[in-house]
């Protein structure tokens, strides 16, 4: 854990299971090892929680002009071509993995099942104003993420 | 007219999610007249929406979306 208070978190988390648990634990390894076990499966919970917030928050500050317009003059004008190339395609599938669930079910019901705004926000109930915005940074991640690995392919990063 | 980049980032989303109205189409097209970076954003997401649908991707739809979805439908998840 990166600060004391997040360790007194899991410090505590870990007895309370111990308690709990206690019942549970059949005597096939030393009893250190399965608190450690414990211990570690919270210290990770906890990263991982924390980590999707601070994934989520990165979301909600994308905006239109993130990415300037001589980035975007790396856009070809064909750009099909290049999307024959496996690692386009995986850089967009990638894109797609990362969006957080709340803007990845908008992009899918929206742009990918063709539902009505109005329908996406009764899905998923939220209103229409939020599906528009979710979709439009979705849209804009995905853009820019194409973006950025042109700008790779064109300074030849990949070596190839 | 549009005179405003909050103003702007608006019509571009409804303009993206075929949501918009008259007065803006027109709105939108005397600004793209004297805007050539809008011009290059709405090219580009569309070109990027195209690729996601016609690619072929895997994309998990989030857990929980697809109860809801039959519901709003009126349909038995199978």
């Amino acid at each position: 854990m990166q600060n004391e208070e997040d360790a007194e978190d899991v410090l505590q988390e870990t007895f309370i299971i111990m308690l709990n648990k206690l019942d549970t634990f059949e005597g096939k390894s030393s009893l250190y090892t399965w608190l450690y076990r414990v211990a570690t499966n919270v210290a990770l919970g906890k990263l991982r929680k924390k980590k999707n917030i601070n994934d989520s928050m990165s979301f909600d500050k994308i905006e239109f002009e993130n990415i300037s317009s001589l980035e975007l003059a790396d856009w070809p004008d064909h750009l099909e071509e290049k999307f024959d190339t496996e690692e386009f395609h995986k850089c967009l599938q990638r894109a797609m993995d990362e969006l957080p669930d709340h803007y990845r079910a908008v992009f899918i019901l929206r742009d990918l099942e063709g539902h009505s705004t109005r329908n996406t926000s009764k899905i998923l109930e939220i209103s229409e104003a939020n599906v528009k915005v979710r979709l439009m940074r979705a849209r804009l991640y995905l853009r820019d993420q194409l973006v950025y690995h042109l700008k790779c392919v064109n300074r030849g990063d990949y070596g190839g | 007219m549009v005179d405003n980049k909050k103003r702007l980032s608006e019509i571009l989303t409804n303009k993206l999610s075929e949501d918009i109205d008259n007065n803006m189409v027109q709105e939108l097209a005397d600004y793209i007249k004297k805007c050539e970076d809008c011009k290059m954003d709405i090219d580009t997401i569309q070109q990027t929406i195209k690729l996601a649908r016609t690619g072929d991707f895997e994309v998990l739809i989030p857990q929980g979306v697809s109860k809801r979805l039959f519901e709003v439908l009126g349909l038995d998840q199978e």
